[in-house]
């Protein structure tokens, strides 16, 4: 009874600070993404082009969606390994659904969302009633269990040519807007990628569980006193997190048309780092959607402009380094100044 | 100590297990009194004695087919023992690294090895060779002193057909570009595939384009969108593994772009494409002979034979004219 008053008291005292902090972060990862962008069209004309930016757009997709389901999963204090193994699942599942079952797409999407967050739930239940340690060691097993299973159930051969349907005009088709030389074309799955982006805004800033997904990175223990339900908090965003890489999955495999046992290979890493350049903190209860879309950007962008510059292949994996921890160095300059002022 | 030994016996037969399975799933049993066709002199030599196979990963196709060329070894020489067994991944380098120390601890006649990882099992290997075990290296080369030969895909070979067939039948000249999708970075086999085509296509006076997509279909598919948006005009496009060819053609084909493009494994999926009119070609290896070179290796180095340094299993390009013969 008499902890009551306390949580509204401690979620507007996080949220006050946050406030602070969000906005130091988002500038910070801002200004690197500006910055990058300028370089690269400052270097080659072929760079801010309609055509580029739209490949660009295509290219940072997937992991966009992935870094989604792994931004709920950090806000916890979390982390979520399986996330590109999962999506290989899915996505093998779902060209076996369509070229082997012989269904039609709208099933084999069904399906790939499915896998996704059944396995999240898995996560979920391995953390919150095996009592695992930590998410590293459940999300690690996962990943090594859909990985080999994706291997499994294909023989380690790849699926192609999965026809028409949903699923190819998700990944693969285009808006034409205009004609001619002026013409722009918009890839579907942007629309999917902004819908996401935009319905997480919401969940996360204006729904009671979004709050309560803060509160339990913020203090677990603190969180629970206080009435928060943090294991079924926990299996929620696992299970996000899994959905997403069902969505992924999809996405992929509209794109590549086909199915895959090796797809989404260190696809974790990348969905990670863009959390963490977009502001988001490893300890739990501080990041936001939108430092995770420009974190997925700056990605994205980085390895297009290296493609585009055609940099040696050795020295792109320096600079791409090189490039997290300046964008993450950024972030903490931000924050300092920030905290003084 | 005791438990030591309790536990290199289990991992043994743990291998023999695997070898089992593997081999009893693809061909008739060893003992078949078919063909003794390649080793008229070295049947006698490993009569009774056993010769370990062990290879990166023994669940994935590409080696139970190196494991298929075994078991045609096994025919060859029904009087002797020959283990095929590896790992459950090709990450696994500790599973690989148990599995020689236990070829040791059971004294085999030799070695036949593709070796995982890095150089983390060289150092066991070493102690194999002091032992007396005779190393043969199959599939990927090493630097090694201790080993007696290298059976396996001349990569740099298959790169230089592709670079081939750009410059004359695509006719590829000086100053047309050309890309080059590799794998991984720093990766030997990759290095060589690379080299073998770009020196080629260099000495024909082209200007090669050199990006990386770490062997995946979709990263082969944005880098093949992004290098096409600065060069729109790419004369042809060589992928050092299939899956990243067929990610550069779903990119052409988005653009409306027809460029000739040769990947390399001829995998099933190339194949059937290469068929269909979508990829020009892809370099076919033999990972069946290299299986079955390197027992016959390991067999003619038992019977004190002299062998070549490096044995090469061959590589061919298959385009649409021949790819019925693939399938």
């Amino acid at each position: 009874m008499s902890s009551q008053p306390e949580p509204g008291a401690a979620v507007a005292q996080s949220e006050e600070r946050r406030n602070w902090t969000e906005v130091a972060f988002q500038l910070g990862a801002l200004l690197g993404l500006i910055l990058l962008i300028a370089i690269f069209a400052f270097s080659s004309p072929s760079f801010l082009t309609t055509g580029n930016l739209a490949g660009i757009a295509r290219q940072t997709s997937v992991n966009a969606l992935l870094a989604l389901g792994m931004l709920v999963v950090i806000l916890t204090g979390g982390i979520d390994l399986s996330v590109g193994a999962v999506l290989a699942l899915a996505m093998v599942v779902l060209a076996m659904v369509i070229t082997k079952a012989g269904l039609d797409q709208s099933i084999g999407l069904l399906a790939a969302l499915l896998v996704g967050a059944a396995l999240g739930v898995g996560n979920g239940l391995l953390l919150t009633r095996l009592h695992l340690p930590h998410p590293f060691i459940s999300t690690l097993g996962m990943m090594n269990i859909a990985r080999g299973a994706a291997l499994v159930i294909t023989g380690g051969a790849s699926i192609s040519a999965l026809g028409g349907g949903i699923v190819k005009f998700i990944g693969n088709d285009e808006i034409r807007l205009g004609s001619g030389d002026g013409a722009v074309s918009i890839p579907i799955m942007l629309f999917v990628v902004v819908l996401a982006y935009v319905g997480f805004y919401f969940f996360l800033n204006r729904t009671v569980v979004g709050r309560h997904i803060y509160a339990t990175g913020g203090n677990p223990e603190a969180a629970r006193l206080s009435g928060v339900p943090v294991d079924r908090i926990l299996v929620l965003v696992y299970t996000i997190s899994g959905l997403m890489a069902g969505l992924a999955a999809v996405v992929l495999a509209g794109r590549t048309d086909s199915g895959y046992p090796n797809a989404g290979l260190g696809f974790e890493l990348d969905a990670i780092s863009a959390c963490i350049i977009g502001g988001t903190s490893f300890f739990g209860g501080v990041g936001t959607v939108s430092g995770t879309l420009i974190g997925a950007l700056i990605m994205g962008v980085l390895r297009n402009g290296l493609n585009i510059m055609s940099v040696d292949t050795n020295w792109q994996t320096v600079v791409i380094g090189a490039v997290i921890i300046a964008a993450v160095y950024v972030d903490v300059l931000r924050r300092r100044a920030g905290q003084s002022r | 100590m005791k438990s030591k030994r309790t536990r290199a016996a289990s991992v043994a037969a743990l291998g023999l297990l695997l070898a089992a399975c593997s081999s009893g799933a693809t061909t008739a049993p060893a003992a078949s009194p078919a063909a003794s066709a390649g080793g008229a002199t070295g049947a006698a030599a490993c009569q009774g004695k056993t010769i370990a196979v062990i290879v990166k990963a023994g669940t994935s196709t590409y080696w139970k087919t190196v494991g298929a060329g075994v078991d045609d070894a096994k025919a060859e020489f029904p009087g002797c023992t020959i283990t095929f067994e590896g790992p459950d991944a090709e990450t696994n380098v500790t599973a690989q690294i148990a599995e020689v120390e236990s070829a040791v601890a059971k004294k085999v006649a030799a070695i036949v090895i593709a070796v995982t990882g890095a150089d983390q099992v060289l150092p066991s290997l070493q102690k194999a060779a002091d032992a007396g075990i005779p190393i043969i290296l199959i599939d990927t080369n090493k630097e090694f002193a201790p080993k007696k030969a290298f059976v396996g895909t001349d990569n740099a070979a298959g790169g230089k057909a592709a670079g081939d067939f750009f410059v004359k039948t695509v006719g590829v000249k000086a100053g047309d570009k050309v890309l080059i999708i590799r794998g991984q970075a720093g990766d030997a086999v990759h290095n060589l595939r690379e080299k073998g085509a770009s020196d080629v296509l260099k000495a024909a006076g082209a200007t090669v384009i050199v990006q990386p997509a770490d062997s995946d279909r979709a990263k082969g598919q944005s880098v093949m969108e992004n290098v096409l948006q600065a060069n729109p005009d790419l004369k042809a496009v060589f992928a050092t593994n299939d899956e990243m060819a067929l990610g550069a053609l779903k990119a052409a084909q988005q653009a409306n772009k027809t460029i000739p493009i040769i990947g390399f494994d001829a995998n099933p999926d190339a194949l059937a494409s290469v068929a269909a009119g979508g990829l020009t070609g892809s370099i076919a290896q033999f990972p069946k002979k290299i299986g079955q070179m390197g027992v016959e290796t390991a067999v003619k180095v038992i019977a004190g034979q002299t062998v070549n340094a490096s044995v090469n299993t061959g590589v061919e390009l298959v385009t649409k004219d021949n790819v019925a013969n693939f399938k």
